[in-house]
């Protein structure tokens, strides 16, 4: 394993080498492409890092001491990306005619809507508010009450402290409905003509199945033996977390299901044409089919039994294919809106999805170091 | 000879059956009114085979549920809406509760047969009280060592003992 | 001193207790009983007779008409599929959730389930009029060499209840026995050998609590994907249609959520009653409807995003049809039942954020009928109300029910009552091992009730 400098030395290179890509990408190859993979990656890693704080506070909600202080450290990890993710937001504004074809093509009965100064504000407005209450929240959860609370056996009734058992269900609702905002105005407006009420709903669970995906690979990347003398056990930890994985996943299918199976069978162009180049056409059809067998077809397979769950190698690993099968889903609901007969991916769009990486890299590891040592350790 | 021990808490329960482990009787009878898991534990009572019925039944299920759909659509191929005869987003929804209904049936068959019900008989040692509100210890064992599985029923309190000479005698306990 | 039947006790409740107040509940019935019986048997002799009048006349007796086919009898339907649901929910789902609060409520709750889904059962058969080709629907060979449609949401319906029907009475059959057992060792003479039929000889050796452990929890994990699949496959029924108002992505968790709310309505509604008329406040307390509460809480919370959404993308979607059927529904002959339907499913529940009113138990059996009373008229909306105004404006026609729905309607919930009152004097309502296997957690629940610290 890497020491953290060196760690860090790598994901600053990446990072760089994302942002040269960047501005060799807007001055010499498309602004499109670049857009097209900005907003992928803003949304993917922005996504990741929002939904693990919503998981500390679902977690919260149900009373969950399961997994100790420690377990809501792990979700919180990646709190101190949401500043870094809500600036890049910003820079769409930069992008903004390229990205979205309603500025060149304005589709006039809905721009009350859509148009540039109202969704920019409401978006950043809802960044902005998602960033201050997660920032609060944790706040208020690595506090001592809170962190006593979490260590206490869970055999005892209490609750939570009330400032972070209040606050919890704000969050998580805010969450929802800015997420689904999200969804409306950055992905599905770049086709302005089609609609879904249960988009929103689809690319939220995305987002909290690639939230949970990342504390299962943090925690198997955690995990360590137990020494004898452990005073903290916390065997099924990671069991539990696989359990959460694996039905966030199988929950995220039914939502796809239900979603595609309505438009299937109505067989209306008007919503067809979004879901036939994603699922039936080319070129765009592989790389959705193989986003859903990320997603779902392996971790249905590998994490079904209880000894895989128990596995850090083979939790960890579903858990990087699960969160590998998000981003490329990100990247299929935006790209074919802009880029509907070829797949604009070069060099360029992986050095921009490095330098992504290399910048949640180089943030999230100090959230991470405030998980005990002890949170993952299995008694052999 | 048969011997049943009476307990009224679990706790008193699990010592003895840790006693009796520790003169080498790993098996005997355990009564519970209530489903103890720390007892199964502590008796290392092996796997049930309930488990594999229901993914038997599951995997059965959902191979019927296709043959189904699409021997049937084939059979009457009925051309509605510009649907393929044979759908997968449609059927697939009948699989999958083939899938879970014939799991269940599987998993109850298999949870019937296991336990060997219906019984209409008792097991030797068996008490109403068990069923209620106390747990029980039944051990088989040959007159010489009656004392030491006394000894080892009662290192957790046992309320009551009772002796049989022969298991015949043990059933008609109950009324 | 003698302590108030109501007020907590102090001391962890010992078995006897917990036998003598769950056993208390199958003791011979009343006076009352029968009373209540007689009448609500006496509601289901109308409807029967109000079925056999519709029989006799045809399915013109009732308010049906183009273009409104489906009313009240579809509408019933997917209501009471909907209330089966939050039993499954609560007895399955918690239980793999290692849920310590649920073995007070569970049976009750699922006991729910399997006389909901046989009420709702009655009105698919009821609908087809001739009642009698209710077998049509089955895959047999036949000389004109039909078969079911499988591409037919209907179809997928008939295999989805079917299954949760199946899945359900295996569920509280198995979790029944050991307390059918129970009951049997506390019994004499022909009513011991009952329920000794009943448990099957059950014994409670550790090989057989290995098999029902393993049963239980396998079949819970059956049962938990049937608590969302079914209710989708019930709102296919209407996604898989072009109308306006009935084709939308968001109607399956849409339908779950609200077939999940008005389960735990009437959940919270039953054990209410439960808890009064058996004397069973030790074992239910009101820290187990605050818990309930907050499912309902976020149960209504999803319905409400789903409102959101559909009024955003009636606009959004700059659909001509969409948006003239959302108005008529806001603002046309359906807007009374549709704001009765958006205060009792959105409004009211917001003050299930507070604590006090959770634990309000009168506050809570008002909740509960407003929830059932708001999901009906959801669906109601829904079904009818988008039939009435479809894509032909020259179709519209409006729709009243008559005598014959409303006869049939009441004895639909008479029926329900009456099966649930018959079994309750048979089948314990709380189970009693688990509250055993539970009850020093019980006991910290009555005494942080006591302390105010729970």
């Amino acid at each position: 394993m890497l020491s953290q400098n060196r760690f860090r030395i790598l994901m600053g290179i990446a990072f760089v080498a994302g942002l040269v890509a960047l501005g060799f990408g807007l001055a010499r190859v498309s602004p499109q492409r670049v857009w097209e993979i900005f907003l992928t990656n803003l949304l993917f890693w922005l996504g990741v890092a929002q939904a693990g704080v919503v998981v500390s506070a679902c977690l919260y909600l149900c009373y969950a001491r399961w997994g100790g202080s420690g377990l809501y450290r792990l979700a919180e990890a990646g709190v101190d990306f949401l500043p870094v993710g809500f600036l890049l937001f910003w820079a769409l504004l930069a992008g903004r005619g390229a990205l979205f074809p309603w500025i060149s093509h304005p589709v006039a009965a809905k721009a009350p809507y859509l148009n540039v100064h109202f969704l920019f504000a409401r978006d950043g407005a809802g960044l902005f508010l998602m960033t201050a209450l997660s920032y609060y929240f944790v706040y208020l959860s690595r506090r001592p009450d809170a962190v006593n609370w979490a260590e206490t056996t869970y055999e005892e009734i209490e609750d939570p402290p009330a400032a972070v058992r209040h606050l919890a269900p704000v969050l998580v609702i805010a969450f929802v409905l800015i997420y689904t905002m999200l969804a409306i105005d950055l992905v599905m407006s770049l086709s302005p003509q089609w609609s879904s009420t249960m988009f929103g709903a689809y690319f939220t669970m995305g987002a909290a199945v690639s939230g949970l995906a990342a504390m299962g690979l943090f925690a198997a990347c955690g995990w360590r033996p137990a020494r004898h003398d452990t005073a903290l056990e916390r065997g099924g930890v990671l069991h539990d977390l696989g359990k959460l994985v694996f039905a966030s996943t199988n929950f995220w299918t039914y939502l796809l299901f239900s979603l595609y199976l309505v438009i299937w069978y109505g067989d209306i162009p008007r919503e067809t044409f979004f879901v036939v180049p994603r699922v039936q056409a080319w070129p765009w059809a592989e790389l959705g089919w193989s986003a859903f067998v990320l997603i779902w077809g392996f971790p249905f397979v590998l994490l079904m039994g209880r000894q895989p769950k128990r596995s850090p190698l083979i939790l960890g690993l579903t858990c990087l294919l699960i969160l590998l099968g998000v981003w490329l889903e990100r990247y299929v609901l935006i790209a074919p809106s802009l880029s509907r007969y070829a797949i604009p991916f070069g060099w360029v769009e992986a050095l921009i999805t490095v330098g992504f990486a290399g910048l949640f890299g180089l943030i999230v590891p100090q959230g991470l170091r405030r998980v005990p040592q002890a949170t993952f350790h299995e008694a052999q | 000879m048969l011997v049943v021990a009476w307990y009224a808490k679990e706790e008193h329960f699990l010592e003895a059956i840790t006693a009796l482990r520790e003169i080498r009787i790993r098996h005997p009878r355990a009564f519970m009114p209530f489903l103890s898991e720390r007892a199964i534990e502590t008796l290392d009572t092996p796997p049930s085979p309930t488990r594999y019925w229901i993914l038997l039944g599951g995997i059965f299920g959902n191979f019927a549920g296709w043959a189904l759909t699409i021997m049937l659509s084939i059979y009457w191929p009925h051309w509605v809406g510009n649907k393929p005869i044979i759908s997968i987003p449609p059927f697939l929804i009948i699989c999958f509760e083939m899938m879970v209904l014939c799991a269940a049936g599987a998993g109850l068959m298999g949870f019937i047969l296991h336990n060997r019900l219906p019984r209409l008989d008792y097991y030797p040692g068996f008490d109403d009280c068990f069923a209620l509100d106390h747990f029980g210890l039944a051990v088989e064992c040959p007159s010489s060592r009656r004392e030491r599985v006394r000894e080892a029923l009662t290192a957790g309190p046992a309320e009551f003992i009772q002796e049989h000479s022969d298991r015949s005698s043990a059933t008609s306990l109950v009324n | 001193m003698a302590v108030a039947r109501t007020q907590l006790r102090a001391t962890e409740p010992t078995f006897e207790e917990i036998n003598q107040g769950v056993l208390s509940t199958l003791e011979p019935p009343t006076r009352s009983f029968f009373l209540a019986a007689g009448g609500l048997a006496l509601i289901v002799a109308l409807g029967t007779a109000a079925w056999g009048y519709q029989i006799y006349t045809g399915l013109g007796v009732t308010g049906m008409g183009q273009p409104v086919m489906w009313a009240f009898y579809i509408t019933n339907f997917v209501v009471w599929v909907g209330l089966g649901h939050s039993g499954t929910l609560i007895s399955a789902v918690l239980y793999l959730f290692r849920s310590r609060w649920r073995p007070s409520v569970y049976r009750a709750a699922e006991t729910m389930t399997v006389f909901a889904l046989t009420t709702a059962g009655i009105f698919p058969i009821l609908h087809l009029g001739r009642a009698w080709f209710f077998y049509w629907l089955a895959f047999y060979p036949n000389e004109r060499v039909l078969q079911p449609d499988f591409h037919s949401p209907l179809v997928w319906d008939a295999f989805a209840i079917g299954t949760y029907l199946t899945v359900s009475v295996i569920f509280l059959y198995l979790g029944a026995i050991p307390d059918l057992a129970a009951v049997a060792a506390a019994s004499a003479g022909v009513r011991r050998t009952f329920y000794r039929m009943l448990s099957l000889g059950w014994q409670g050796t550790d090989w057989q609590w290995r098999n029902f452990s393993a049963a239980y929890l396998l079949l819970a994990g059956l049962a938990t994907p049937l608590v969302i699949s079914v209710h989708s496959v019930v709102s296919f029924d209407f996604a898989m249609g072009q109308l306006p108002g009935w084709h939308d992505t968001i109607f399956a968790p849409y339908f779950v959520a609200s077939a999940i709310y008005s389960g735990l309505g009437m959940v919270i509604m039953i054990l209410i009653v439960i808890r009064r008329l058996s004397g069973l406040h030790q074992e239910i307390t009101p820290w187990h409807f605050d818990q309930l509460g907050k499912l309902t809480l976020l149960m209504s919370l999803i319905i409400s995003y789903a409102y959101l959404m559909e009024a955003f993308f009636a606009w959004y979607s700059m659909d001509p049809y969409e948006q003239t059927t959302f108005s008529m529904r806001y603002f046309g002959p359906m807007a009374p039942l549709f704001w009765l339907m958006v205060w009792s499913n959105s409004i009211m529940p917001l003050a299930l954020f507070s604590r006090r009113l959770r634990r309000d138990l009168r506050f809570m059996f008002i909740l509960g009928i407003f929830a059932d009373i708001g999901v009906w008229c959801d669906h109601f909306v829904i079904i009818a109300g988008s039939l009435t105004t479809n894509f032909m404006p020259s179709q519209w026609g409006f729709y009243r029910p008559s005598w014959v729905e409303g006869a049939i309607t009441a004895a639909s919930i008479a029926f329900f009552t009456l099966m649930y009152i018959a079994f309750a004097r048979i089948v314990p309502v709380i189970s009693l091992t688990e509250i055993k296997q539970g009850a020093r957690w019980l006991h910290r629940v009555r005494t942080g009730l006591r302390r105010g610290t729970a």
